[in-house]
């Protein structure tokens, strides 16, 4: 037992490993620790933020379960809006990577313009400018009008039938993040793998499916992973534009939470949430995780590449 | 392997600029940290300050915006021209972001030493002990009270104490346009008992002749005048549950609006849904006779005024008068972890009752209402102002007491109204089976 | 019609679509100029016409005065103060941490890298209050530290990147580093950061824009008006209760919109001209 402890210790990779990760680690420590603990703390009490928090036990998980209607509504549109919005934007980002990432003529112009939507993000600015596209005198509809002529006097973001799916849309169109990944990840392609391919004949589809999409796995792994964390908290964008109406169809599981932490004073309450949403996220990003060795493709794990 | 070399060079001459630019900015944030921390030492040093001491207090203030801003700047300027011993530190968030920072800092014992509190909000602050109460400083006349009518004043007690003092009075208006209204030949709303009949005529009337939208749909704020009209409140006394008994009233309340709905006398829901800003309602743009969309006297009719480049009516909302009721705009309170709060009192006194200090704020949140106040100011008047202390005294005359301030569940019986208000006018509720929900809800909400 | 017209026709009606979504993309950024350039009351009123009945360049001026005695001029400064250090911070951090959990096999790794990945689903809006009670613990309301210091632990958004951006780098490349007598500092410093620069540097823009934007943490954290970054300057200029300035309020939002797209287009030919290519050959 003690030789073994003396040849961990012995190990050089251990200092190594602790060193480069000392900054992280005492900034887990110091900022994060407490704050962390004391939400899960907080979620075993009824904490009006006022006054100091009094234990209930597990009241606050029991209630979400069992009395709790505008819960079960908000997990139901987070859901959908999970499994619809990643989805798309992984796929709609990596095609607009792929496409920019060939010689189109001025591709770096268009790379700047496709990233715009994300650079302006939720500024008070595109807020106002969102009514004015999808409104009931929007763009949208005005340009439908003339150019389809259909009438159209929907106002996409408020009215409850499309809200969600224009909060879907609105998230698809912000891809701008995940294709400049992907960008960055297609360049570390090897151009000489490729070229190889192409000597020997293979199609451009080819290529695509059995060098770049193996090789830019690892990228695709992490995009899918912060999308479906990012798509699980989802936030900002539905508090700016509709505020979780109308009437809770656009109730997302955080707006639910901060809701009840900072509007109805209910902090412990929506700690617990945070909590279960902690939970939940974790499973399914484990998962995630497991199946990561039947499709990603790592180079420093020592498989040789397609 | 050059070009990683020159890939290299490239990243070390970035972060060689990034190190430069942080060597300047160090020195600069020395400045600024030693500036904001002197307060915090100074602090702990004047415990028992004189007033003759350098003390500096700490003001945070729900701010509208640049304009609110500047006009709060100049009357700290006067303030500590006035007190060269008192430093004004002031810290100010819009909207819904002031609620978020006041929490955050009363959770962490860190509030300023003047913070500014809503009506709904007082009762709460007050039995979470937050605040101080003001009565000494009343009594030896640090904050002067006297000569105001305590109608005024009273407004900021809570069980027999004074915990906040009133900063201008407000009132719920239902404006309208008598240009539209003398163009369809429709009679301005008269001051006393224009009847909700009367109202559903004229909105017709201004549909008929001249193609327009009467109003905007009415949400809570108007269903609380409506339950007043009934002689019932929202909350019962315990406020642990509604204050009415008959659903009767919420179902005829939504009944009337959707029938309104239904005429197409008021803006479509969903043109409404789409409102961003203040500048952005019907009623500003000119699209409808009326609005009654819950507008302020205060800020509001300036607001609306410029938008509409005229002169806009003030009316009632339709019903009894007794519906209507003045509101204390904001309250000023001292917050109970102060170490200055004779300073304090001193800043709410100067705040309130300064004449230059009034025409600073030009009523911005809220109506003057002490009498030596407004004698000094009334020369400054505009007209929008004139029009706005003529109906604040209509109010006065004819409505109410306002209602106690809502419980803690206030915001999530809000909540629960306004969800349900959006069913019913999309119509997958009908009012009755909304007035059963609404109910349920807001008892389970109160009972908490 | 031939094979190659064909592709050349292919080719040329992909390039008028990439082109035409490019101006839907494209559209806020132009109705955003636009709205800056309209009188206040006509922002609303005349929201829907993209080119302005005049030109109002007053709003940038009475914009650009700001509030409470300071302009935007000092706004900017803070913001960028914040702003270049997080992002240092940032890069440095997560690097090296990232070298650690991608190429290191160190007891506990797979533990630490988990415990990461957890306090990245976490909702901060719980983390808040007792956030704020720390910092106000270590007397630092009121100042950039807040805002600062913890980016020097890294993040990790960015950690899990560069990590994921590491292990696609081949690993025989340590091998014959370490045959050549190359240590672990010099490898990490001279061959493994030049590797993935393109992830650097995204890291680094996505910090700057992120920290450039964000206005809730200054909000918390910073009183005087003297500290206001221009997120949270902006963020002041408007109340849809109240009467709000629009046009000086788009005038600034556009004004703060060109520092990151200048970032922007001044590093993404790091993002997307990657060196790894020639690096490898080389």
């Amino acid at each position: 037992m003690k030789r073994t402890s003396k040849q961990w210790l012995r190990n050089p990779d251990l200092y190594a490993g602790y060193a480069f990760i000392f900054p992280w680690l005492l900034g887990l420590f110091v900022f994060s620790l407490f704050p962390i603990f004391f939400s899960l703390y907080l979620s075993f009490t009824d904490y009006d933020i006022l006054s100091a928090p009094q234990w209930i036990g597990f009241e606050n998980f029991k209630e979400m379960f069992t009395d709790d209607p505008r819960f079960v509504k908000s997990v139901k549109v987070t859901l959908l809006y999970v499994a619809v919005s990643v989805p798309l934007r992984l796929c709609f980002a990596l095609a607009v990577a792929a496409l920019l990432n060939m010689k189109i003529k001025g591709a770096r112009a268009l790379r700047s313009l496709y990233y715009l939507p994300t650079l302006m993000g939720g500024s008070v600015a595109v807020i106002v400018m969102w009514g004015q596209l999808f409104g009931i005198n929007g763009a949208f509809n005005s340009f439908m009008r003339s150019i389809f002529g259909i009438e159209i006097s929907i106002s996409w973001i408020t009215d409850p039938s499309t809200a969600l799916g224009s909060l879907i849309a609105l998230s698809v169109w912000q891809f701008g993040s995940a294709m400049l990944i992907f960008l960055a990840g297609l360049k570390q392609i090897p151009a000489s793998l490729l070229e190889a391919a192409l000597v020997d004949g293979a199609s451009a589809a080819y290529r695509f499916r059995r060098i770049t999409l193996p090789l830019l796995s690892p990228v695709i792994f992490f995009n899918l992973v912060m999308g479906i964390i990012g798509g699980f908290k989802v936030f900002s964008e539905g508090m700016i534009l509709t505020g979780g109406g109308p009437h809770d169809q656009t109730l997302f599981y955080v707006i639910y939470l901060y809701e009840n932490s900072f509007r109805f004073l209910h902090m412990g309450y929506g700690s617990a949430m945070a909590w279960v949403l902690l939970l939940a996220v974790s499973i399914l990003t484990a998962l995630v995780f497991r199946s990561s060795s039947l499709w990603v493709h790592y180079e420093s794990k020592g498989e040789r590449g397609a | 392997m050059r070009s990683i070399k020159k890939r290299y060079s490239a990243i070390l001459l970035l972060l060689a600029i990034g190190l430069t630019a942080c060597g300047g900015g160090n020195t600069n944030n020395a400045s600024t940290n030693e500036a904001s921390n002197t307060p915090k030492t100074s602090a702990s040093e004047t415990k028992e300050a004189s007033s003759t001491e350098p003390v500096t207090i700490r003001v945070s203030y729900w701010a509208g915006t640049q304009l609110t801003i500047d006009a709060h700047d100049n009357v700290v300027k006067l303030f500590e021209a006035a007190y060269p011993n008192i430093k004004v530190q002031s810290e100010y968030a819009t909207g819904a972001d002031y609620t978020d920072k006041i929490l955050v800092q009363a959770a962490s014992k860190d509030l300023a030493d003047v913070v500014r509190v809503d009506y709904s909000q007082i009762k709460n602050y007050v039995s979470k002990g937050l605040l101080k109460p003001l009565d000494e400083y009343v009594v030896d006349k640090t904050i002067d009270l006297e000569g105001i009518n305590p109608l005024h004043t009273d407004v900021g007690k809570v069980d027999d104490k004074l915990y906040g003092v009133n900063i201008g009075n407000n009132a719920l208006v239902l404006f309208y346009d008598p240009d539209k209204l003398k163009e369809a030949g429709v009679e301005p709303p008269s001051t006393s008992d224009y009847t909700w009949e009367q109202y559903e005529k004229d909105l017709q009337t201004v549909k008929d002749k001249l193609g327009i939208y009467g109003d905007t749909h009415f949400g809570q704020s108007q269903y609380e005048i409506w339950l007043r009209q009934h002689d019932a409140k929202l909350y019962n006394d315990a406020q642990d549950g509604l204050g009415y008994e008959d659903d009767g009233l919420f179902t005829e309340f939504f009944e009337t609006q959707l029938r309104l709905q239904k005429k197409e006398l008021l803006t479509p829901v969903a043109v409404e849904s789409e409102i961003k800003a203040l500048e952005d309602g019907p009623f500003p743009k000119g699209n409808s006779a009326y609005g009654g969309w819950g507008y302020w006297s205060g800020s509001h009719s300036a607001v609306v005024e410029k938008q509409l480049n005229k002169v806009v009516g003030f009316s009632l909302f339709p019903g009894p008068s007794k519906g209507a009721y003045i509101k204390p705009s904001f309250f000023h309170g001292i917050s109970s972890n102060s170490k200055h709060p004779k300073e304090a009192a001193q800043f709410i006194e100067f705040y309130t009752n300064n004449i230059e200090a009034a025409k600073s704020l030009d009523g911005y949140f809220g109506f003057p209402y002490n009498p030596k106040v407004l004698a000094g100011v009334e020369s400054e008047f505009t007209d929008t102002q004139k029009r706005v202390r003529a109906y604040l005294d209509l109010v006065e005359s004819q409505g109410s007491p306002i209602d106690p301030p809502a419980p803690a569940a206030g915001s999530e019986v809000s909540t629960s109204f306004k969800n349900i208000a959006s069913e019913i006018f999309y119509e997958k509720l009908t009012p009755a089976e909304g007035a059963k929900r609404f109910r349920q809800e807001a008892n389970k909400a109160l009972k908490k | 019609m031939s094979a190659i017209s064909k592709k050349r026709w292919g080719n040329l009606s992909l390039s008028a679509a990439v082109w035409g979504f490019a101006i839907v993309m494209i559209y806020p950024l132009l109705w955003l100029l636009s709205s800056s350039l309209k009188h206040t009351t006509e922002v609303y009123s005349q929201a829907h016409k993209l080119i302005p009945a005049h030109f109002y360049w007053e709003n940038y001026v009475s914009g650009f005065k700001g509030f409470a005695g300071h302009s935007f001029f000092l706004f900017f400064q803070n913001s960028l103060y914040v702003t270049i250090f997080s992002v240092v911070g940032t890069v440095i951090a997560s690097t090296m941490a990232a070298y650690a959990f991608a190429r290191i096999r160190f007891p506990g790794s797979t533990f630490w890298f988990a415990c990461m990945m957890l306090t990245l689903m976490l909702p901060s809006e719980v983390l808040i209050i007792p956030q704020y009670m720390l910092f106000n613990k270590l007397n630092w309301i009121n100042t950039f530290w807040p805002l600062i210091v913890p980016s020097f632990a890294g993040g990790a958004f960015f950690i899990f990147l560069l990590v994921q951006f590491m292990r696609g780098i081949p690993v025989e490349l340590d091998e014959s580093a370490r045959i050549d007598g190359c240590g672990r500092i010099l490898f990490f410093a001279k061959i493994m950061l030049p590797l993935i620069v393109p992830a650097i540097v995204t890291t680094a823009v996505f910090k700057f824009i992120w920290t450039w934007d964000d206005y809730f943490a200054p909000l918390l954290y910073l009183n005087s008006a003297e500290m206001a970054t221009v997120s949270l300057a902006i963020k002041s200029m408007a109340d849809p209760t109240m009467e709000t300035d629009w046009g000086a309020l788009f005038a600034m939002s556009v004004l703060s919109l060109v520092p990151v797209m200048a970032v922007f287009i001044a590093f993404q030919r790091y993002i997307v001209e990657g060196i790894s290519t020639t690096g490898l050959k080389g």
